[in-house]
C-alpha cells in the first residue's frame, strides 16, 4: 500500500486551511514552506489541544482506533503507561475518557503530542497526523482524509 | 522606585513646602485669629498649610493609584521554572519536528478600564510563525505578530479595580533554518506617554534557537 504525505497549510488572509502534497524524500521541506509562503500561506501547527480534538473526531465519528502516540519527551514508564490505555481503548471506546484525561495532564505539564497513528477499522488503512502538519495515508483514502483534516482543523484554529 | 514615587517625593519635600511658605507670605489666616502669639503665626500658618497640602496629596494620589494598572507577563517552559528573572530557552528543529512550546502567564490588577484598553504585541521574526486557537479570547496572532488583549477576559462592571490571570500555551513552529539562529523575544506594550506612568508592565524574555548548546 503506498504512502502519501500532505501538510497543512493555512491562507494568512482568510484563515482558510489547505492541504498540500509533500514528496516527502524528493522535495525539501523548507522549500515546500517558502512556496507557500509566497502565496501567502502559513504552516499550521497540529497542537495536543487539537490532536485531541481530532482523535475524539476520528474514533468516535469515523470509526478508527489509535494505534501510538509518540510524545515531545522520552519516557519509557509514559509510553508503557499510554500503551495499556490505547489497548484497552480497542475494545471499549469509553476508555477514550482515561486517554483524553492524561493527555490533558500531560499538555498542562508541557508534554506534548508529537505523533498520532491512527487504523480505520473497517479497511485497516493506516494513517497519520504530525506536530508540524504533516500528514500521511494510504493513496485510497488520501483525498478524504485531507479534505476531513482540513474542515476539522480550520474549526480550531483562530 | 517608580518615577511616579520620585515626582511624588520631589513634591512633597521641595514643591509644598515652597508653596506653602510663599502662600503664608501673601496670605495668612492665622494673623487673623487673636489668641495665637504673634511670634507663634508663621509656625501655627506653616503647619497648618503643609497639612492642608499633604491631605491634597494623598488624596491626588490616591486618585492616581486607583487608575494605575499592573500586568505581569511571565514566560516559562516548565512550571517549576516559572519566574520573571528567568530567560527560558526553547528549540525549534528537525528533532522537535520543528515546533516547540512556551507557557505565557499573564496576571492582571489594578483599574479595569485601563486594563481593558492595554495590549501587549510580539513580533516575530520570519523564519518563525505561531498560531492560537479558535477559542482563544486573549490571544490573536496576525501578520506573524501575536496580540494579547484582556477585554474578554475581564468582567464588563462598574467595579473599579479588579484581578484576573491566565495561561496560554504559545506554539512556535521554524519556517527557515540556517547553521545557527536564535532570537531573544519579549513582548511590549501598546502605550502613548499616559499609559506609560499608569499602566506598570513586567515581563520576562524567552530565547528561541535551533540548536541546543547556543
Amino acid at each position: 500500500m503506498n504512502k502519501r504525505f500532505g501538510k497543512l497549510f493555512r491562507n494568512i488572509s482568510d484563515g482558510q486551511i489547505e492541504n498540500v502534497v509533500y514528496n516527502i524524500g524528493k522535495e525539501n521541506y523548507y522549500d515546500l514552506i517558502k512556496r507557500e509562503q509566497v502565496r501567502g500561506f502559513c504552516q499550521c501547527i497540529i497542537t495536543s489541544d487539537i490532536m485531541i480534538s481530532l482523535s475524539e473526531y476520528f474514533l468516535i465519528f469515523n470509526n478508527c482506533d489509535i494505534i501510538s502516540i509518540e510524545f515531545s519527551d522520552d519516557d519509557e514508564d509514559l509510553e508503557q503507561e499510554i500503551s495499556v490505555i490505547i489497548r484497552n481503548l480497542k475494545e471499549n471506546k469509553a476508555y477514550w475518557v482515561s486517554l483524553k484525561d492524561k493527555l490533558e495532564y500531560l499538555k498542562e505539564d508541557s508534554i506534548n503530542i508529537k505523533k498520532i497513528d491512527y487504523k480505520k477499522i473497517d479497511t485497516g488503512e493506516i494513517f497519520s497526523i504530525y506536530v508540524n502538519g504533516i500528514y500521511c495515508s494510504s493513496d485510497d483514502m488520501y483525498e478524504k482524509f485531507s479534505l476531513d483534516l482540513s474542515k476539522h482543523v480550520a474549526r480550531c484554529i483562530g | 522606585m517608580t518615577l511616579l514615587t520620585v515626582i511624588w517625593m520631589i513634591f512633597k519635600v521641595i514643591i509644598a513646602p515652597s508653596i506653602s511658605i510663599y502662600l503664608l507670605n501673601e496670605f495668612n489666616l492665622f494673623s487673623y485669629i487673636t489668641f495665637i502669639p504673634e511670634d507663634k503665626m508663621f509656625e501655627v500658618g506653616l503647619t497648618a498649610y503643609l497639612a492642608v497640602f499633604e491631605t491634597l496629596f494623598s488624596f491626588l494620589e490616591k486618585i492616581i493609584r486607583n487608575q494605575q494598572a499592573y500586568i505581569s507577563c511571565v514566560f516559562y517552559k516548565d512550571k517549576t521554572e516559572e519566574n520573571i528573572n528567568n530567560t527560558p530557552t526553547i528549540i525549534c528543529n528537525a528533532s522537535t519536528s520543528h515546533v516547540a512550546n512556551i507557557c505565557c502567564h499573564i496576571e492582571l490588577s489594578g483599574n479595569l478600564n485601563r486594563l481593558r484598553k492595554s495590549q501587549l504585541s510580539l513580533k516575530l521574526p520570519d523564519w518563525l510563525s505561531s498560531q492560537v486557537l479558535a477559542t482563544d479570547n486573549v490571544l490573536k496572532y496576525n501578520e506573524n505578530t501575536l496580540y494579547w488583549n484582556f477585554d474578554k477576559l475581564l468582567p464588563n462592571e462598574k467595579n473599579n479595580k479588579h484581578t484576573a490571570d491566565c495561561v496560554i500555551a504559545i506554539p512556535f513552529i521554524q519556517c527557515a533554518d540556517q547553521e545557527r539562529l536564535q532570537i531573544t523575544l519579549a513582548p511590549k506594550q501598546e502605550k502613548n506617554w499616559c499609559k506609560k506612568f499608569l499602566v506598570n508592565f513586567k515581563t520576562n524574555s524567552f530565547k528561541v534557537c535551533n540548536k541546543g548548546d547556543l
